[in-house]
């Protein structure tokens, strides 16, 4: 962005309001804008601004380079442009006027009339691989990370998934992050493996929270595990009681231990809902080529240092979990390990 | 230890920035441990684990962003104060790196690129290794910890299709004056070099730089090139392209001593090539090879300086020391004359592995063979390498003491630890170091020895005893470091630096035996 540009944007009282388009709505913002008053910016950084609702729920106002989420209004600004640099900022009111989102006395107005509302299908409409061929792609998703990730959080235990020899040699050298971790994931699947309700509570208080970064690591791998949970034992036709028992128990850990927007995120993978680089990953390695599920897997660790990563870790988890439970239903089998 | 906890309420970054601050306050002169998180009860706790929580932190929620140090006395009120800046740059959170996250990505951003780096575990070092090649790039593979089969599988898709595959475990190469990996700058001319050794190809650079002529290409094959396997493929092929190179006249070829089958593979290949070859297989008895009519070289230093003398046109010369055995001598009475009866050994403790297989080849005729954990000899293999035994010259590089911590050029922990243990052991006559400079290590290395060395000084004297430290410093006038402020600091430190480490072992041997061995050594 040159300065001229930059300077533009800065000086919200020469030119208002700032006028852009939303381009695509999730479903789950699209319920929290069905009101007058729709809440204050909580915080704004370069490629998102969050509103707070009245009922302390989040709705996240994006770029354009960011991808469809439940609670993501996509707008139409470029990606050369920052957010904190076009006159929003924390504690300004939004409310719905018309066919618009308006901020604080117009300085930004965002018209929802065109908007797509993005309601993504978890039912998979295309036929699932076998076991094994799903195995190739979460081995290549898992190489992926290994080669592309950030290992600043829990990203280093990726490395070790399903190999017990190099979960040994890695933990000296984990941060401290990871190491303190890492026992805590090992007893939460197991605990959700043998559905035990209070011994999944007792490891999700023990993660909850834990790590770097605004959304702490933690945080991020158990997101993409809940959210693989409910995605996959939903399209694999198992026992939905697994995943909805698990999240259930995990999401009701979550109020008071974590950062707000972490809180939100959390919530919602409880339910499977997740940005569209999760979810479409998520497809991908049930459904599709070695090809596909790797450059879904690349999207999904552009979402962000080191948040992409540690989501990656709980898809994997998630994934291998569910995976090993279809086909221990199918036929006794030993369990395979996961770390 | 002095923690410090900053708390900003209800504060807010992306993760990245929060990363990007987190990674620039632990790199803040004095900081020992930072941690910028946000404050939640499991956040705290690991705080506490570290000793990095006090009451603020303590009181501090999960919207509180804290920021925790644990700093030398007086740095904190810097270090405070810069966290605060850091804080409140906004700019500071919008600036926004574009960076590819894959080969495809990148060739997209630099379509004519035909070099690609790879660094990533090793376990996935092939894959994307692979994927270069077969798009015609020619790659430098920085990972370890690649299987020697899959090198192999690698090297020969290269060499098929006519392309360099430096590594893996490559971790220096010049190419078209690009230094890759870390290196050192030199001037650019008209030598070549061909090295399995990464400090091994570092040393030669220097000295060529120091004697005022440069360096065409400098090819890095890995450490495991020249082992059966893998069968020298690379370092043939560098051969065969440093011929073809016009800029290059003469061409230097460094290794440990290679398998023998590869030997004569690697002498027929240079026996091929038009251009003079100076070989400097560090510990191989040079006879054999000398006989057949190569030019060898015992040290890293002779290479050097027999490639430039033969680039001059003048005939190369053999160096003992740069400076008159008088000198020496006189340094030598100076550094011996405080040292207990008890004190007769040298101890090497080395960031470069080749430097420290050079020390014991230059030690061994001198003294007799030192302990190791890469030693000339697999009976002078160290049982245990955290104790040292006799005379004993360690690689800190090496895999077992680099395990999840960065490179000793680096950081410089271990071995300011190692330095006091060796320093309370009364058996210690010389420590010898090595300080590596240029791109990659450490911006101040002298820096970081000072306070240790002086410590470890103050130890043996309050043992009675005289301690004596011998380094050289790997690098030039125009590293970052500066080389002459690096030397310069080391002296005022009360270290006798010598130009090589080819010098430095031969006076850490004349020390340690208070000059007994002054007739063999310079005869």
């Amino acid at each position: 962005m040159s300065s001229e540009e930059k300077e533009f944007f800065r000086s919200s009282m020469l030119i208002r309001p700032l006028r852009l388009v939303a381009i695509s709505i999730g479903s789950i913002a699209c319920k929290r804008l069905n009101q007058e008053r729709i809440g204050q910016v909580h915080s704004v950084f370069r490629r998102v601004f969050n509103v707070l609702t009245p009922e302390n729920r989040l709705i996240c106002v994006v770029r354009r380079d960011v991808q469809r989420g439940p609670i993501n209004v996509v707008t139409n600004l470029p990606q050369w442009i920052s957010m904190t640099s076009i006159g929003v900022r924390e504690n300004y009111e939004v409310l719905k006027v018309g066919g618009s989102i308006t901020v604080e006395n117009d300085v930004l107005v965002i018209s929802t009339r065109n908007a797509k509302e993005w309601k993504p299908q978890k039912e998979f409409q295309a036929d699932l691989l076998t076991a094994e061929q799903i195995r190739d792609n979460l081995r290549l998703v898992k190489e992926a990370a290994c080669s592309h990730g950030s290992f600043s959080g829990l990203g280093q235990l990726i490395e070790c998934l399903g190999d017990r020899r190099s979960a040994r040699l890695v933990r000296g050298a984990l941060n401290p992050f990871a190491r303190k971790a890492l026992p805590h994931i090992s007893k939460l699947m197991k605990a959700i493996r043998e559905g035990c309700s209070p011994n999944i509570r007792t490891s999700a208080k023990r993660l909850i929270g834990l790590g770097p970064g605004l959304t702490p690591s933690a945080d991020d791998m158990l997101s993409g595990l809940m959210t693989s949970l409910a995605v996959m034992t939903k399209n694999l036709g198992i026992n939905a009681n697994l995943a909805s028992r698990a999240n259930k128990e995990i999401a009701s850990c979550v109020p008071g231990r974590t950062t707000l927007i972490s809180q939100e995120f959390l919530t919602l993978a409880a339910d499977g809902e997740a940005s569209e680089p999760i979810l479409e990953l998520i497809e991908r390695i049930m459904t599709g080529r070695p090809e596909k599920a790797e450059k879904a897997a690349i999207d999904v660790l552009a979402i962000g240092d080191p948040s992409g990563t540690d989501v990656m870790l709980g898809i994997l988890l998630g994934s291998n979990l569910a995976l090993n439970e279809a086909i221990h239903r199918a036929k006794p089998f030993k369990i395979l390990p996961l770390l | 230890m002095v923690a410090t906890v900053v708390v900003r309420k209800d504060t807010y970054r992306d993760s990245v920035t929060l990363m990007k601050i987190s990674s620039k306050v632990a790199q803040l002169k004095g900081v020992r441990q930072a941690a910028v998180v946000m404050a939640t009860p499991l956040n705290k706790q690991l705080l506490g684990d570290i000793g990095l929580l006090t009451d603020e932190g303590e009181r501090a929620g999960p919207t509180d962003l804290v920021i925790a140090l644990d700093a030398e006395d007086e740095s904190m009120s810097s270090a405070v104060s810069e966290v605060d800046s850091l804080l409140s740059a906004r700019e500071y959170v919008e600036a926004e790196e574009i960076l590819p996250r894959t080969l495809d990505s990148a060739l997209r951003m630099m379509p004519d690129a035909n070099l690609v780096m790879i660094s990533v575990p090793g376990n996935f070092a092939k894959r994307e290794a692979l994927r270069a090649l077969r798009k015609g790039l020619n790659v430098f593979l920085f990972s370890s910890n690649v299987p020697i089969e899959e090198e192999l599988e690698l090297k020969k898709l290269a060499s098929e299709k006519d392309l360099l595959l430096m590594g893996p475990d490559c971790g220096t190469a010049i190419i078209n004056g690009v230094v890759l990996g870390f290196g050192n700058i030199v001037n650019q001319g008209s030598i070549g070099v061909v090295s399995a050794s990464g400090t091994g190809l570092q040393q030669i650079s220097t000295l060529i730089d120091r004697e005022g002529l440069g360096v065409s290409q400098a090819i890095g094959t890995g450490g495991n090139d020249l082992s059966e396997k893998v069968g020298g493929i690379m370092m043939t092929k560098g051969i065969r392209l440093l011929e073809q190179d016009e800029k290059t006249r003469a061409i230097v070829l460094v290794s440990k001593p290679p398998d023998p089958q590869v030997t004569e593979r690697i002498l027929e290949a240079a026996d091929c090539c038009k251009k003079p070859v100076v070989v400097n297989f560090i510990g191989v008895e040079n006879n054999s090879i000398g006989k057949k009519g190569f030019i060898t070289a015992t040290t890293l230093e002779d290479a050097a300086r027999t490639v430039c003398a033969l680039v001059q046109g003048k005939r190369p010369r053999k160096t003992i020391f740069d400076i008159a055995r008088k000198r020496i001598m006189s340094i030598v009475e100076s550094e011996s004359s405080g040292l207990s009866s008890t004190q007769r050994y040298v101890r090497g403790l080395f960031s470069g592995g080749t430097l420290c297989y050079e020390a014991v080849a230059v030690l061994a005729p001198l003294i007799g063979d030192a302990y190791s954990n890469t030693p000339l000899k697999r009976e002078y293999k160290l049982e245990d390498v955290n104790v040292s035994k006799e005379h004993t010259c360690i690689d800190m590089g090496s895999e077992e003491f680099t395990v999840g911590r960065p490179h000793p050029m680096i950081d410089f922990t271990l071995r300011r630890r190692r330095l006091a243990q060796e320093a309370r052991d009364p058996e210690t006559a010389v420590i010898m170091l090595d300080v590596v400079l240029g791109y990659g290590a450490n911006p101040d290395p002298s820096a970081e020895l000072v306070a240790p060395i002086a410590e470890a000084k103050t130890i043996a004297e309050q043992d009675g005893r005289y301690l004596s430290f011998v380094a050289s410093v790997i690098g030039t006038a125009k590293d970052p470091q500066d080389l002459r402020r690096q030397e310069r600091k080391l002296k005022q430190a009360g270290v006798v630096v010598m130009p090589s480490n080819a010098q430095a072992a031969r006076i850490a041997a004349l020390v340690a035996t208070r000059g007994a061995i002054e007739e063999r050594l310079f005869v």
